[in-house]
């Protein structure tokens, strides 16, 4: 008996040391595409602004690839009795469920691409994140996108022109979407184990001046021949501390949908007033 | 071979064909023996009806299928010393996996093939198995969880002896329909000694040992999360960890004694309450961190005449062990660490229950039964569960019940329950004190005739007060009322509701905010026929924790009505 165990834990603890990995150093990325991360969340959602900590930090750390928007759809997102909004939207709860699966919130989607070895769409384990952004800014580039607008600020008119250069050819359904998000919002927030009242709501989608999932572009793009379009809206002239333009943005993106994917290939922000 | 049929008009896959041809070849082979063929069918149906009062909304089930279903058909075959089983498993809109999405998919969820040659025993395909208590591996499969983690591989046993048994096993486990890519192996030596009758002491020890490697898909999630940290918070992490567990039960006359002690090599792993500084200098909650684990489990028993004592203890240090550190809430779960607070079934006192908390948990239970007399006995529990590292109190529970029997015609049942539960950790509630309950209740059963039964309970939650808000604490007082009538042996008929006499905080709100007093009833109807058995339920049941087994999680509101059916064969 002793020998057999003898036998075994040797059999069990053989080899028990290994080359430890190396972890590589950051490397800032050498690309002009610009990516979009699509944060679904909520004020009643106690982790949540450990997700919007994150996408900062995302922003932050790749300020020429990376735009952000928090979508506050149904889920998680009900009024607290200390907010003076309800963010909920049928247009965010359209979105929501168009990035569906998610288990949970924060969630995000990266570029609207189902990411390798995932079953949710949109993914909720924050620490994730990183590593699909990086992933994603690995691609190539396929398109490039330039926007210009012009704000009037009596009227509260705005027009957007919006510029695609395809680097490559495309074929099929493609799409673009117009959001606008909202900046520097105050209002409740639960966070983890407290209920903040003055937590400050960045990046929050206001409204989008296509269909939620986009409106038809052209069925073919030709690489490097421009594809040029334009978009008008008037901002809401609201009293309740909503719908300052000064800190608005305004995100355009360029997407294909196909019973494989809904990926976006190019993103760009203006702000409203610069 | 009406049975080989339906293996092969449900199995429309390899696998199922080989081992038809292997059962039908032991069969001819070996057509001297009888062979035991056997099976199992369970499924449930459930038809969702929206009521967004309640909360029992915002799925896809209530929005727009409005059905979902889950399946389950075992089959399996033994014949000397082969045997061979199958399992097809359905799941149609279902909301096992995730109670707040949708699920559908369909195959072969199990299979198996076994063989016993005199010492030796080989088992290949998906294998149940546990080392102790589960600390270090546990495969099982928990259906109303969808928990199913069996281990897809081999698995060998050996005789060592006529109390002796050693085991080996490899494989990776099992992810619905495919399997995680992690490693994992492991082996056990478990056996029997008696010390004779004149000196009555037995002990039952067991070791046992695991490894997980991780693939490199894997690990390069990993990789990239750690790379994403700054360098102060960045750790190397390894693909192997190494677990180890000895266990032995002693019995010496009327006591008995289970003592188990694991520890994990350094291991990755994620830290929900960990501080994390991030590259822009905020600092965000929840982490991965790479540290070593342990976990100690003692029970001490006593049962003499009319006295009987339980005793345990645990004491769990970052002894969570996936088969990939990244994956969140059930999923890729190695091990399983016991629970260690009373299993209430009274539908009150189970309504708030203590999830296992696998990284920091120092935990105490004390059960005493006795029988006062030959018509009663007596039961009194109390648990006590902390946080290891800061003390702070998860959850305590006292539980007195006595059971009374009068002739054989009554069995009354009564008891009153103590509890404090932190429903901020158990159910990450921000700005939620500790939830106080008391909940007194009694349970009357008396047989009409030989066939004939009629139960009744009542149970009433008084809970504390959230002076913050101003309101009854969670979901405020309840009280919950049951009619069951049986009809022996085929009819069970049962009526309850659980109503909500003082809504709390969390209770369902009017247009105008005020809180709503509302009823949660339930009617159900059983039919049992032989190995049959056949459910009708109309359900509308609150949000609440459900624990099997002790695995925990939150459950939403439910509003619909539910069909099962469970066969034996």
């Amino acid at each position: 008996m002793t020998r057999f165990l003898l036998i075994f834990a040797i059999f069990l603890f053989f080899g028990c040391t290994e080359v430890m990995v190396t972890i590589p150093e950051f490397d800032p990325p050498d690309t002009e595409k610009v990516m979009l991360i699509e944060e679904l969340t909520g004020v009643s959602c106690p982790n949540c602004p450990q997700g919007t900590l994150k996408l900062e930090e995302l922003i932050e750390k790749y300020p020429d690839n990376v735009i952000g928007v928090s979508i506050h759809g149904e889920f998680l997102a009900e009024p607290l009795p200390q907010s003076r909004y309800d963010f909920r939207s049928e247009l965010a709860n359209d979105l929501e469920d168009y990035l569906k699966p998610i288990f949970g919130k924060p969630a995000a989607s990266f570029n609207r691409v189902q990411q390798e070895d995932q079953t949710e769409f949109a993914i909720s384990s924050v620490d994730l994140w990183g590593q699909f952004v990086e992933n994603e800014l690995a691609k190539d580039q396929t398109m490039g996108l330039e926007i210009a607008t012009d704000y009037n600020t009596s009227s509260r008119e705005l027009n957007i022109e919006v510029e695609i250069e395809p680097l490559i050819n495309f074929e099929g359904d493609i799409r673009i979407s117009v959001m606008l998000t909202e900046n520097h919002i105050i209002d409740a927030q639960k966070d983890v184990s407290v209920i903040i009242d003055d937590y400050e709501h960045n990046h929050m989608l206001r409204t989008m001046l296509t269909a939620f999932d986009g409106d038809g572009l052209t069925n073919k793009l030709t690489a490097n021949e421009f594809f040029n379009t334009s978009f008008s809206y008037t901002i809401p002239d609201e009293d309740d501390g909503l719908w300052v333009a000064e800190n608005m943005e305004i995100i355009v993106f360029v997407h294909e949908i196909t019973p494989e994917t809904k990926e976006i290939y190019q993103a760009a922000k203006a702000y409203i007033v610069e | 071979m009406t049975q080989m049929l339906i293996f092969i008009l449900i199995m429309n896959q390899r696998i199922a064909c080989f081992i038809i041809f292997s059962v039908l070849f032991t069969t001819s082979c070996f057509g001297q023996e009888k062979g035991i063929f056997s099976g199992g069918f369970q499924s449930n149906a459930n038809f969702f009806i929206r009521d967004s009062l309640i909360g029992a909304a915002n799925i896809p089930q209530y929005d727009r299928q409005l059905y979902g279903a889950e399946a389950w058909l075992n089959l399996g075959y033994r014949i000397n010393g082969y045997s061979a089983g199958i399992r097809f498993d359905l799941f149609n809109n279902s909301n096992l996996l995730d109670p707040n999405n949708s699920y559908s998919d369909q195959g072969i969820g199990r299979w198996y093939i076994s063989k016993q040659m005199e010492k030796l025993g080989v088992t290949v395909g998906y294998i149940y198995n546990q080392i102790g208590s589960g600390s270090i591996f546990r495969a099982y499969e928990q259906r109303p969880q969808l928990i199913d983690n069996a281990l897809v591989g081999a698995q060998i046993t050996y005789k060592l002896g006529e109390e002796w048994q050693a085991t080996a096993f490899t494989g990776r486990q099992r992810n619905l329909f495919s399997t995680f890519t992690s490693i994992v192996k492991g082996a056990k030596i478990e056996g029997f000694k008696s010390f004779g009758e004149e000196n009555p002491i037995n002990i039952a020890p067991g070791i046992g040992f695991v490894n997980r490697t991780l693939d490199d898909v894997t690990m390069n999630k990993v990789i990239g999360i750690v790379k994403d940290y700054i360098v102060e918070e960045r750790f190397k992490p390894t693909y192997n960890v190494y677990l180890a567990s000895i266990y032995n039960t002693l019995t010496y006359k009327n006591f008995s004694w289970y003592i188990e002690g694991a520890y994990k090599s350094p291991d990755v792993f994620n830290d929900p309450m960990a501080e994390l500084e991030l590259s822009n200098g905020a600092i965000r909650i929840g982490k991965y961190r790479r540290a070593p684990g342990s976990m100690i489990y003692t029970s001490f028993g006593f049962a003499k005449n009319k006295l009987g004592i339980t005793a345990e203890a645990k004491r769990t240090e970052n002894f969570n062990f996936r088969v990939d550190p990244t994956l969140t809430r059930n999923f890729g779960q190695v091990n399983f660490l016991p629970p260690m607070n009373r299993l209430n079934t009274y539908r009150l006192t189970a309504r708030y229950s203590p999830a296992t908390q696998d990284l920091s948990e120092l935990a105490f239970q004390l059960d005493i039964k006795y029988r006062v007399k030959k018509n009663l006995n007596v039961n009194i529990n109390f648990s006590n569960i902390t946080d290891l590292s800061t003390d702070l109190l998860l959850y305590r529970e006292l539980y007195l019940e006595t059971i009374y029997k009068i002739k054989r015609l009554w069995r009354i049942t009564s008891g009153i329950q103590f509890q404090t539960y932190n429903q901020e950790i158990y159910e990450v509630k921000p700005e939620v004190p500790l939830v106080n309950t008391i909940v007194p209740y009694f349970d009357v059963l008396y047989k009409i005739d030989r066939k004939k039964s009629i139960r009744f309970e009542g149970q009433y939650m008084l809970i504390g007060d959230d002076e913050k808000a101003g309101k009854k604490q969670d979901y405020g007082d309840w009280i919950f009322g049951l009619l069951e009538y049986n009809i022996a042996p085929h009819w069970s008929f049962v009526a309850s509701d659980m109503f909500n006499v003082t809504p709390g905080k969390n209770s369902p709100s009017d247009d105008s905010g005020e809180k709503l007093a509302l009823h949660y009833p339930r009617f159900d109807v059983f039919y049992k026929n032989k190995n049959n058995r056949y459910g009708l339920s109309y359900v509308k049941q609150v949000e609440g924790i459900v624990c099997t087994g002790g695995i925990c999680r939150l459950e939403p509101a439910f509003s619909g009505v539910k069909f099962s059916i469970n066969s034996t064969f």
